[in-house]
């Protein structure tokens, strides 16, 4: 077996079986799942609200008993029909509310009584139905014919339209909600980047901050090239990081169809509700972005977590050491949360060609839809690009700390690598 | 040919000289002490022989030719500072180590019971490290260490830490792979352990090589100084001898340090004037005393 494969091997299987690693992964399922229980459990325990509809003058029973028993707002106490016994069920909360509809000197008039204990009554939803009432109430006492009666009381169509422009200046439409969905999808997508590159960042520093700190660094360097060594740790990283999306991958192919059969036989209501909201993550382009996106992201907060825990001198140390990085993380993901809240000026609008930032910020500004999927697509490439050059850097500067101990700060180490490296160049020069 | 020859090393850290003009040879089933006092520079010297650091000056030859990948697998290296993965099991750490010396892994996995029989390690195969003793771990890491059969091994303090048992455990352990053909550089503060086991010794000073050659050339070198006698002479009547540096009573003798081993025959003619004699030894300074003699030369 090849000496990478075998660094390759160890460091995979290391990580593959640690808390930390099985965690990473399935946070987001449980957060998901946690999340599903919870609002599953809300719309199942949330009841109706109760109401009761009276009217204390005969002539208007017929109106009051011609409102729908049922619909999504409220509930009817059909059984109820006099004022007197409204309060009483109210004192005994079996109803959340009550509305007397009185007319005088031919115009109606209705007021509502409600628990403050109880779910609020739904006065929009009431007030359109009993003024509906009163224009029927009113046609019939002025003897209007049907004809007339219909087109009085014809509401005024009315259309909304929002739309979001494609790649080729194409309009497409959207949904009011849709800002909404943007917003949770983009903030979606930059905690769980932050939350992907930290933890790795994190791993790949502890790791050689501990092999360093135990000394398994200078056994393993007397057996194996370090360069060899590095990319055998940096490709068991990104190893890790797809196993993690295929992990999601094969869980969202399999558990999908199982989710939406059980949530939409059981929750008709949720069918419909998801049916007005188009999820711009979802797209095959945006989604693949959005992926690569957070492999690069990852793999070059990785090589430099790399570089930096080579300069301290125990595990302890590898946090302080990539705190510098973890700033930057944070500021990535402070302007994914701005540009995913629809803040689009040109501080954003630069960040998102920033390699660190671009990771988070540009996925959240494309789920947002306010960068286009091929300024992504450039984005990612200008990132990649500089991944390559990250690397190199980081390998020579592994390669020059990964085996000198100090007990100085940080910065110290960082001056001391430097002299390492300069002294390096000026005796390989004939 | 030399398995390993190093010649004319030097290595500086800013103005302090670390290693100065160091030089030796090593061939093949000879093993060499490399002694000195903390910061002396061996583990300097190791990590240069290594290839971890570069030397400002000098050369280090690796049967005749620099260091290069191809040599990795002759290697075998034990640090100073002892580090093993605490989640492994003893198994999958030697097998990581020795695979990455180029041993494959069903021959590692047949041959690890052996070893941990060889050096009486404490231990199954599939506990962890972390539930080791610190001796056991130790052991695994020197078993790690040998087990593919290197050509060169270099120990850096070996010693430290073991129990009487396994230090002659380990002494045995380095005498066979002697015998196997294998070249050993040690460093070591016990003279006992490097006057027992070495072929020749080194030993460094603030980077110097103040000593070099066998054992007994190093020995030798400052000549039959030591006078060991049993007598009822009053002490103050040796002291009168010229040429008597100092006498250290010990339990049933006295220990005579001499300027000059001729002057041993006028301490033998005294004492042996009165007869009889249980006691009259005159040999070299031990290791333990030229180690001390030289280190104190630092303080002078």
């Amino acid at each position: 077996m090849s000496k990478f494969r075998i660094v390759f091997r160890q460091v995979y299987l290391k990580n593959l079986k640690s808390g930390t690693y099985i965690w990473m992964v399935l946070a987001p399922l449980v957060f998901l799942l946690i999340g599903g229980v919870i609002t599953i459990g809300i719309v199942k325990t949330q009841q109706p609200v109760n109401v009761a509809l009276v009217t204390p003058q005969a002539e208007l029973a017929p109106l009051v008993a011609s409102l729908p028993k049922k619909n999504d707002s409220y509930q009817r106490a059909t059984k109820i029909t006099t004022e007197a016994q409204a309060k009483r069920a109210l004192s005994r909360s079996k109803i959340d509310g009550y509305a007397v509809l009185t007319s005088q000197n031919n115009q109606m008039k209705v007021s509502y009584v409600s628990r403050a204990s109880g779910q609020g009554l739904p006065f929009s939803t009431l007030d359109a139905q009993f003024n509906q009432l009163s224009l029927q109430y009113q046609a019939e006492r002025l003897q209007l014919s049907g004809a007339a009666l219909q087109t009085l009381l014809a509401p005024i169509k009315t259309t909304q339209t929002t739309v979001a422009f494609n790649d080729r200046g194409k309009a497409e439409k959207r949904d009011n909600n849709q800002q909404v969905v943007n917003t949770i999808v983009a903030t979606a997508v930059s905690v769980l980047m932050m939350m992907f590159i930290m933890m790795y960042a994190g791993m790949i520093a502890s790791e050689v901050a501990a092999e360093k700190g135990t000394r398994i660094m200078e056994i393993v360097l007397s057996s194996i090239n370090v360069n060899t060594q590095f990319i055998g740790k940096i490709v068991a990283i990104l190893a890790l990081i797809m196993t993690q999306l295929g992990v999601y991958v094969v869980l969202g192919l399999v558990g999908k169809p199982l989710v939406t059969h059980f949530l939409f036989q059981e929750f008709p209501a949720v069918k419909s509700m998801l049916s007005n909201f188009q999820l711009p993550g979802l797209a095959a382009g945006q989604l693949v972005l959005t992926g690569l996106f957070l492999i690069v992201g990852i793999m070059t907060y990785t090589v430099l977590a790399a570089m930096l825990g080579s300069l301290v001198s125990s595990v302890e140390q590898a946090q302080q050491a990539i705190t510098p990085l973890s700033m930057v993380a944070v500021l990535a993901y402070i302007l994914g949360i701005m540009a995913g809240n629809g803040i689009n000026n040109t501080l954003i609008k630069v960040t998102a060609f920033v390699p660190l930032l671009s990771p988070i910020l540009a996925p959240a500004r494309v789920s947002a839809e306010a960068m286009s999927v091929s300024a992504g697509w450039l984005s990612l490439l200008i990132s990649v690009v500089v991944l390559m050059l990250l690397y190199y850097v980081s390998l020579i500067f592994y390669r020059a700390n990964v085996l000198v101990y100090s007990d100085s700060n940080l910065w110290q180490s960082w001056r001391a690598s430097w002299r390492i490296l300069t002294n390096r160049q000026r005796q390989s020069r004939p | 040919m030399p398995v390993l020859m190093v010649h004319d090393l030097v290595k500086k850290f800013g103005t302090m000289t670390a290693v100065d003009h160091v030089d030796f040879t090593l061939d093949p089933g000879e093993i060499l002490g490399l002694i000195g006092q903390n910061g002396a520079g061996k583990t300097t010297t190791f990590r240069m022989i290594l290839n971890f650091i570069e030397p400002d000056q000098g050369q280090i030859r690796w049967q005749g030719q620099p260091f290069t990948q191809a040599q990795y697998n002759q290697l075998g290296y034990l640090p100073e500072e002892r580090g093993l993965f605490p989640k492994m099991t003893v198994m999958d750490q030697i097998t990581y180590f020795a695979e990455l010396r180029g041993m494959k892994r069903a021959t590692i996995r047949a041959e690890v019971p052996r070893w941990l029989d060889r050096f009486a390690v404490k231990a199954k195969p599939t506990d962890k490290i972390r539930d080791l003793s610190k001796g056991n771990a130790q052991k695994v890491q020197l078993i790690a260490t040998l087990i593919h059969h290197p050509k060169l091994i270099i120990l850096d303090e070996p010693f430290s830490g073991l129990d009487p048992v396994n230090v002659s455990l380990l002494r045995e352990g380095m005498l066979d792979m002697k015998r196997e053909g294998a070249a050993i550089i040690y460093s070591d503060h016990n003279m006992t352990n490097v006057e027992q086991v070495s072929d020749q010794l080194v030993m460094l000073r603030q980077g110097e090589m103040v000593l070099n050659g066998t054992v007994d050339q190093v020995r030798q070198q400052f000549g039959r100084i030591k006078v060991y006698v049993e007598t009822t002479l009053p002490q103050e009547q040796l002291a009168a001898i010229p040429g008597v540096v100092r006498i250290t009573p010990r339990r049933h003798d006295l220990e005579l340090t001499l300027a000059d081993e001729a002057v041993g025959h006028e301490v033998f003619k005294l004492v042996t004037a009165q007869g009889y004699l249980p006691e009259f030894s005159q040999q070299p300074p031990t290791l333990e005393e030229i180690f001390k003699l030289k280190a104190g030369a630092d303080h002078e």
